[in-house]
Formats: structure tokens, C-alpha cells, sequence
């Protein structure tokens, strides 16, 4: 039996609309029937996008009411209930032309997630009392680590869990960071999202911080796991001009690669192509839809080239 | 003595040799008619050429007629536009293209409406696959359906297509209804 350890990257930027969950799902997709790698989606934003680029709402209103979601998973950690991830899977919920895409699961998310994932997430809170500190440092903890108990059962049986955040940094989102090893953040090059990045990569690093000194005061320092790392940024939705980068973007990037490294940005991209909403409205990925901009947009096989470097990344 | 006679002896040889040649050269009567004739035709088609140039009307002569064609483009111009002038000049309007594709009927767009009301019914599989029977379901049906759905499709968008376009259209609206609250009969079972 091929015993996997999982590689757990999550998806993140607190600003939305800059294609996390497009590249979520299609690096998914692409790991998994490209290069023959097992993949678990976990949808953690309440916006339940990723769900539905998998499956139709009424497919997944079955599976709610059958099995459950991330909500459902949600409300039994908080009532320190066994939380039965097998049972929330969906396995292969992705059809296409009545096939089913193999080796991509998914535990589908909820909108009623979305008032759960206000609760404790302050990145500002302090511990309020002396006496207390060591309660709330755990309470903390526990807090933070729904996705790590959620998911420890998955990570011997897929190569790949990729986490769809959603666009904030609240409870899940910490959540997400504190079980991946590496989160990639999604930006299009422009003015605002630039400044956003540098936002983004402090509120990492203190949440970070922020466990490892909740450890401490819980009174157990000899804790020493470690929040996720920056793996990458990837640029979507990059204008293009004739056959070029548009002078913006194309400035964007490389003022964000001199600030990051230019080893901290993937070199591919995706470019704004009306393709990926068509093929979102069939959901599946762009290059099973059947509509002209679909496959005009698969042919440039820009998420191949992401998912390329994604593997000699992680 | 001997020398200035030879001089003048190969003087005079010189002289017949090149009288000869001459001579030679010269042409004969034969040739001499030959070219007479060739000149005389010659001549006779520069003629031709001068007269039919007299003929031709200079530029300044058609300053005038150039006018008249400059009107009459402009009134066959003003017909198009204007029917009562066209009917008098018997101008026609060249005919509208025709898009090609499949024209819908008004039959087509009346079973339509019912139509769409009970494949609302049928789950996304089960769609797809009543849309996919030709004899039921021509290409002009599953347009005025497709019509109906709120589509709009190039028109000439293929039968598989057009049948995947509509099952997805009416399974996403209905998801639409549900997360609104605002369906009112509950779905049929989706594939498995």
C-alpha cells in the first residue's frame, strides 16, 4: 500500500476576485489528471465557489444534506464531537459529459460556515488576564486547529490537499495557515493588490508569531510546529496588449519580484480569458468545456504551466 | 621606277575591291520593290494611326459629359435611398443578407415556453438526454428553447453544443433558486 504524506498548500489573499479559487481548482485538476497525483480540495470560504466549480448547487445540496460540509465538520469541533472527515469527502465530484474526473475529492464548504468564521478570529486580540492567559492561550490554539484535526486523517491518502481561502484572514484562513506547509497567494499585478502583498506576508508571519507564543503561555513551548511558509506568488489575470504584457502589469510583476525575489514568484501566469468563467458555469475545468474560449483558453495551457512549477516547488 | 608603279597598281586594285563590294551591297530590284512595299505599309499604318487620334476627343471636350456622369451617379444614388424615386426609376434595394442558420417559427418559440417548463423538471443528465433526440428536438426547436432559456447563441451553434448550452443553463438557474430560497418544487434526483 503506497502510504502518501500529503503536501498541504493553502491559497490565500484577503482580497477578492484575484483568482485563488480558479487556481485552486485547476491546479487540483491538472495535478491530478496530468500527473497521475491524488488530490483532496478543501473548500474553506463560505462563498462555496470551489464547491461549485466541482459540482451544481442541487449535487451539492444532496451531499450537504447526506453527508455534511465544512460547516457541518465546523460544528462538531466546536462541540469537541468526533468530526468524521471520511464522511464529509466527496469523492470525485467533478462530471463531465456524464464521466467522472478521477483522483480529486473534495470537502465541500457551506454559506452557513460564514458566521462561524468571525468567531475568535481576531489577529489583535490579546489575552485579557493574567489569570486567564493560559486558558485563552489554549482556547487559541484549539481554535486554530480545526482544519489540522479535520484533515489529519486525509493526509496519508492524497499527495496533494489544496485549501481555498476565503478572502480574509479570519478564523479558517488562520485555520489553513497554521496546517499548510506553504501557502501561495494569487494577486493581479496591479497598484492595489502590490500593496496588499506586503499587508498579507506581515499578517502571515504575526499569525505565526501569534501561535507560537500561545504555545508558550499554554505551557507548551516544546511545541514546535511551525505556521506555513511563503510558497509563491502566481499572477493572474495579466493584461496583454498584441502578444505582450501591458507596460502596467508587466512593471507590477517585476516591481513585486524585486520585492519578493524573484524566486518567490511563479514565472507563469494566467491572462484574463473569458474561458475560465465559461467553463466554470459547466463546472469543470477550462479544458474539458466545450465553448470556443474554452478551449481558447485551455490551448494556452496557462495553468499547465503553473501546475509545472507548483510540482518543483512542492 | 618599279615601286611608284606598284603603289599606284595596288591603289587601283584597292579601289575595284571596294568598287566592287559595293556593287555587291548594292540592292537588287527585287529587294528594292520588297522594301518600297514595306515602307509603303508603313506609312499607310502611321496614317491610320494620325487619323484615329484626330478622332479621339481631347479632355476639354468631355469636361462636359464628365459632369453629366458625376449627376447621374448621384441620382442613381438618391433612388436607392428614396423609394417613390426608385419606383420611377425602377431602382431596386438589393436584398438583405439572410444569416444563415435555422429560422425559428412561430410554432417552434409557442412549444418552446412548455416545453422549457417541463425539462425544468428533469434532472441535468436527464435533460441532455431527451435534448439529444433528433426527430422530437430539431436544431430549430433547441433554438427557440434555447431562446426561451434567456440564451443567446451564435447562430450557427451545433446541435451538441446548443443541447449542453440549455441542460446547463436550466440546472444553474435552478441552483440559483435554491441558494435564493426562492425554489418551489423540489428537484429531480441528479445523477449519482
Amino acid at each position: 500500500m503506497n502510504m502518501r504524506c500529503a503536501k498541504v498548500i493553502a491559497f490565500i489573499n484577503y482580497k477578492g476576485g484575484v483568482g485563488k479559487t480558479t487556481t485552486t481548482y485547476h491546479v487540483g485538476c491538472c495535478l491530478a489528471q496530468d500527473h497521475g497525483k491524488k488530490v483532496l480540495l478543501v473548500d474553506i470560504d463560505p462563498q462555496t465557489n470551489l464547491t461549485f466549480l466541482c459540482a451544481p448547487v442541487e449535487e451539492w445540496r444532496k451531499f450537504k444534506h447526506r453527508e455534511g460540509t465544512v460547516a457541518s465538520m465546523y460544528r462538531r469541533f466546536q462541540d469537541k464531537k468526533p468530526l468524521d472527515t471520511k464522511r464529509h469527502v466527496w469523492r470525485t465530484p467533478i462530471k463531465v459529459g456524464g464521466v467522472r474526473i478521477p483522483n480529486v475529492d473534495l470537502i465541500p464548504c457551506d454559506v452557513e460556515l460564514l458566521g462561524e468564521d468571525l468567531g475568535g478570529g481576531s489577529l489583535t486580540g490579546t489575552f485579557p488576564a493574567m489569570e486567564a492567559l493560559r486558558r485563552q492561550a489554549k482556547e487559541f490554539l484549539r481554535e486554530r486547529q480545526f482544519l489540522r484535526k479535520a484533515l489529519a486523517e486525509a493526509l496519508n491518502s492524497y499527495d496533494y490537499i489544496l485549501i481555498d481561502c476565503p478572502p480574509n484572514l479570519y478564523l479558517m484562513t488562520q485555520n489553513a495557515i497554521v496546517v499548510s506547509d506553504f501557502y501561495v497567494i494569487t494577486a493581479i499585478p496591479d497598484h492595489l493588490s502590490t500593496i496588499g502583498l506586503s499587508i498579507l506576508q506581515k499578517k502571515v508571519e504575526k499569525i505565526g508569531k501569534l501561535v507560537h507564543s500561545a504555545n508558550t503561555f499554554a505551557g507548551d513551548s516544546r511545541r514546535t510546529e511551525t505556521v506555513a511558509r511563503l510558497g509563491g506568488v502566481v499572477f493572474v489575470k495579466v493584461r496583454i496588449g498584441g502578444s505582450l504584457i501591458t507596460n502596467m502589469h508587466y512593471n507590477t510583476m517585476a516591481a513585486v519580484r524585486e520585492f519578493l525575489g524573484e524566486s518567490a514568484c511563479f514565472s507563469a501566469y494566467t491572462t484574463e480569458l473569458i474561458g475560465y468563467a465559461e467553463a466554470a458555469e459547466r463546472s469543470c475545468p477550462v479544458w474539458l468545456a466545450d465553448t470556443p474560449n474554452a478551449r481558447r483558453a485551455a490551448n494556452k495551457g496557462e495553468y499547465q504551466s503553473i501546475t509545472d512549477e507548483f510540482l518543483e516547488r512542492f | 621606277m618599279g615601286t611608284r608603279k606598284k603603289t599606284q597598281i595596288s591603289k587601283a586594285k584597292d579601289f575595284l575591291t571596294r568598287l566592287d563590294t559595293l556593287i555587291k551591297a548594292l540592292p537588287t530590284e527585287a529587294e528594292k520593290k520588297e522594301a518600297r512595299g514595306k515602307f509603303a505599309a508603313l506609312a499607310g499604318f502611321l496614317n491610320e494611326l494620325k487619323d484615329s487620334l484626330e478622332l479621339l476627343p481631347s479632355r476639354e471636350n468631355m469636361q462636359e459629359a464628365s459632369k453629366a456622369v458625376a449627376w447621374a451617379t448621384d441620382l442613381i444614388a438618391r433612388a436607392e435611398a428614396n423609394p417613390a424615386m426608385a419606383a420611377v426609376f425602377r431602382a431596386r434595394r438589393s436584398p438583405s443578407r439572410k444569416r444563415k442558420g435555422v429560422a425559428i417559427s412561430e410554432a417552434d418559440i409557442q412549444k418552446a415556453k412548455s416545453e422549457v417548463a417541463s425539462l425544468r423538471e428533469l434532472s441535468g443528465e436527464a435533460i441532455r438526454s431527451r435534448l439529444q433526440d433528433e426527430e422530437r428536438y430539431p436544431l430549430a426547436r433547441l433554438r427557440a428553447i434555447a431562446s426561451e432559456t434567456g440564451l443567446k447563441v451564435p447562430a450557427k451553434t451545433a446541435r451538441e453544443p446548443l443541447v449542453e448550452q440549455i441542460a446547463t443553463r436550466i440546472v444553474n438557474y435552478r441552483g440559483y433558486q435554491m441558494l435564493s430560497g426562492k425554489e418551489t418544487t423540489e428537484n429531480a434526483d441528479a445523477d449519482a
